[in-house]
Order: structure tokens, then C-alpha cells, then sequence
């Protein structure tokens, strides 16, 4: 017997028990569930810890760190990105400032290309991605805010009785459609979906939905700050 | 030119499966690695040359899958490898053997032995298919020899 035939002999006992679906509606909610998990899991990666420290905090940080401006809770601001690791496997911090507070966020991501390869996202592509992507806030008396790029609205006494809130918005020629849902615990959490330009991003416990266009790569990103 | 996906499970669902267990030594994560390999096939727009490049496509996918889940920190590794291994029913003690002995390989010659003696790749398909160089895939394969016919010493002969 040689050793090829050996090999096979050995290896001839696995066999996948067929417990997997080729039905195309199962796949793709199965598909859908697996996005939600990668953004959840991204956003529990994530932390964040709000300080007063000022500028001076930054500076001591240390590592590689450079600026970059991007769109953050409906303000254009400039943020300073450490890396966490060297290899970008533990993501990036940004540090910036908004309304006299200076804030950190813990972001990082993934995407994946068509041969299932994933690639740790620069800063550069998840400020983009988190750029593009709308945000969600509630304030001290208890309304809920939306921002995209510079806009902000109230959607508070938008939901209907399943605490759903649906809306469009559009930022020059980009428009995406916004599902917001109230969660159990109270909080929210909502899908982006492009309907069209760019791919977007997606925050908090959200997600993004493929756009239609010929853009191969699926990215997903996770974000929290605490609030 | 597209097979259909019952076509490929039908044809190729025992060869991910141990393509993907070969790396991440889990039969639930590699069953879920099939599943996402004709999910990503389902949805890709690829067009194919002929029915290895199908095969080819697939067994990366799967690989690249497998290796994503190794590296992910939530990954479940609920049974052992050991533990597995006592399921299984082997022909000889000498196949048990064997399994052992490539499941404690270092991965990077494994999935390179694997190609090589269960699924026929030349060199230079699996160059291919891991996006290696085909002096890299040589030599990970001359290592992965090595190791086994020292661990397994009469039950390895290196015949090639």
C-alpha cells in the first residue's frame, strides 16, 4: 500500500453528516444571522472610555497614531487613531473631541472577499465605513436622535406599535433606507441598507445589508460608546 | 459554466468536510464551514472554467473559512480532537495511527499534505489554491513528510 492510499484509508472516516441546507431562503436568513453575529461581536469587542483628560491624553497613548476626519454623531471631526496592535489585530482608538469632552471609541473590523478571505480593516476604511454609516442617539430627556453626515433628527414619535421606525435619507448622491428597532431592554438598534452610491456602515447593534452594486467585499462594523 | 448546489453537496460535501477539519479539528465547525462554502458559492457571481475549477474554487473557500473560524476567540471547540478521534471507526490501527499523527502536525503542513495525498493536487494546484509559492508548498510538504515518517517510522515510507 503506498502512502497516498494509506492517507485516503485514514481519512476515508470523515464525512459530513449532510446537516446543512441548500434551500435559498434558508440560506440567505442564514447569511443575514451570521452578519448580525460578526456586528455583535464586533460591537462587544469594542470599548470605550470617556475622559476629560484633553489633548494631553492622546499624546500619551503612544504607539502609531495619526489624525484622520471623518463624520462622528453629525459633526465633521478630527480624530486621533492609535493602534492597538502593530499587526491591526486588536483595532484602533479613536480619540476626539466633541461639544468640550474628549472621548474614546474602540473600533475594528473585518472584510471578507469572495473567496472567504478575511482582512483586518485599516482605520482609513473604518472611519469611512463609520463615516458613511448613521448613528443613533438618545439624549437626557429621552429622545431619539439620528445622525447622517450633518443632519440630525428626532425620531422619538416615529415608531409604530411593533417599535419599528423606517426612514430614508440622503446625503448628496447616496441614499440609504434606516430600520430602526426598539429593543427589549430599551435600546435600539437598526439596519442600513444602500439604496444607492457607496456601500454604507452600520453602528451600536446594527447592520448593513449588501448594496447593489458590483462591490465584492461584505464589510461589517461594530461600534459603541458607551452612552 | 455553474453546477448546482445539490450537484457540488452531492459531489463534494466529504471533501470540504475534511479539507475544513483538517484545520480546524472540529467536526460542528467544519460542518459549518460547508455550509458557508455553498452559502458564498450560492451568492458569488463567479463564473467557472470547468468542473475542477469549481472544485478548486470550493476547497479554498472552505479552507479560508476554516482558518477564519480557528482564529476567531468565540470559536466553540466544545469535543477534542481526542474525543472525536473515539468516534470514528478506522479500518487499521495503523489508519488511526496515521490520523493521530497528521492531526498533531502543525497546520501549515497539514492542510499541505492533505491536498496532496487525499484530494491529488499537484504542487502547483495547490500553489494555487493556498496562494503559495510552489517552492513554499515544496518545501511545507517536504517537512510534513519528514515529520511523519519519523513519528510513524515503518508506517510512512515517503514513496511520494
Amino acid at each position: 500500500m503506498t502512502d497516498r492510499e494509506r492517507y485516503k484509508q485514514a481519512f476515508s472516516t470523515l464525512h459530513s453528516s449532510g446537516q446543512f441546507t441548500l434551500e435559498v431562503g434558508e440560506m440567505e436568513q442564514i447569511r443575514r444571522n451570521h452578519r448580525k453575529n460578526m456586528a455583535a461581536a464586533a460591537a462587544i469587542a469594542c470599548a470605550v472610555v470617556i475622559g476629560t483628560g484633553g489633548t494631553a491624553y492622546a499624546a500619551d497613548i503612544g504607539g502609531i497614531q495619526q489624525k484622520i476626519s471623518m463624520w462622528l454623531h453629525g459633526a465633521q471631526t478630527e480624530v486621533n487613531v492609535t493602534q492597538n496592535n502593530e499587526d491591526g489585530y486588536g483595532g484602533y482608538t479613536f480619540t476626539y473631541t466633541q461639544e468640550g469632552e474628549t472621548k474614546e471609541l474602540g473600533v475594528g473590523g473585518v472584510s471578507l472577499d469572495e473567496d472567504g478571505n478575511e482582512t483586518w480593516m485599516s482605520a482609513d476604511e473604518l472611519a469611512e465605513g463609520l463615516s458613511k454609516s448613521a448613528d443613533i442617539d438618545v439624549d437626557e430627556d429621552g429622545r431619539v436622535w439620528i445622525y447622517y453626515y450633518d443632519q440630525k433628527i428626532d425620531v422619538t414619535d416615529s415608531f409604530d406599535e411593533n417599535g419599528v421606525c423606517s426612514l430614508t435619507l440622503t446625503h448628496d448622491d447616496e441614499t440609504v433606507s434606516l430600520e430602526i428597532t426598539k429593543d427589549e431592554d430599551g435600546g435600539y438598534s437598526f439596519m442600513q441598507t444602500s439604496i444607492s452610491g457607496d456601500n454604507g456602515g452600520s453602528a451600536g447593534a446594527g447592520t448593513v445589508e449588501e448594496p447593489g452594486t458590483s462591490i465584492s467585499a461584505t464589510t461589517y462594523y461594530g461600534i459603541t460608546d458607551g452612552r | 459554466m455553474r453546477q448546482s448546489l445539490h450537484e457540488l453537496a452531492a459531489m463534494y460535501q466529504d471533501n470540504l468536510f475534511a479539507a475544513a477539519f483538517n484545520i480546524c479539528q472540529n467536526a460542528q465547525d467544519a460542518e459549518d464551514v460547508i455550509q458557508d462554502t455553498f452559502i458564498q458559492y450560492h451568492t458569488t457571481k463567479k463564473e467557472f472554467e470547468n468542473e475542477q475549477h469549481i472544485r478548486a474554487w470550493l476547497i479554498r473557500v472552505a479552507i479560508n473559512k476554516a482558518k477564519n473560524v480557528t482564529r476567531t476567540f468565540w470559536r466553540r471547540n466544545k469535543i477534542s480532537i481526542e474525543d472525536y478521534m473515539e468516534t470514528l471507526t478506522f479500518e487499521t490501527p495503523e489508519s488511526a495511527d496515521l490520523f493521530e499523527t497528521v492531526m498533531q502536525l502543525p497546520e501549515k503542513y497539514r492542510i499541505v499534505i492533505h491536498l496532496y495525498y487525499y484530494e491529488d493536487y499537484a504542487v502547483s494546484e495547490i500553489a494555487d489554491i493556498l496562494k503559495l509559492s510552489e517552492s513554499n508548498v515544496k518545501t511545507r510538504l517536504s517537512r510534513g513528510r519528514a515529520m511523519l515518517r519519523k513519528e510513524l517510522e515503518g508506517e510512512w515510507v515517503d514513496d511520494r
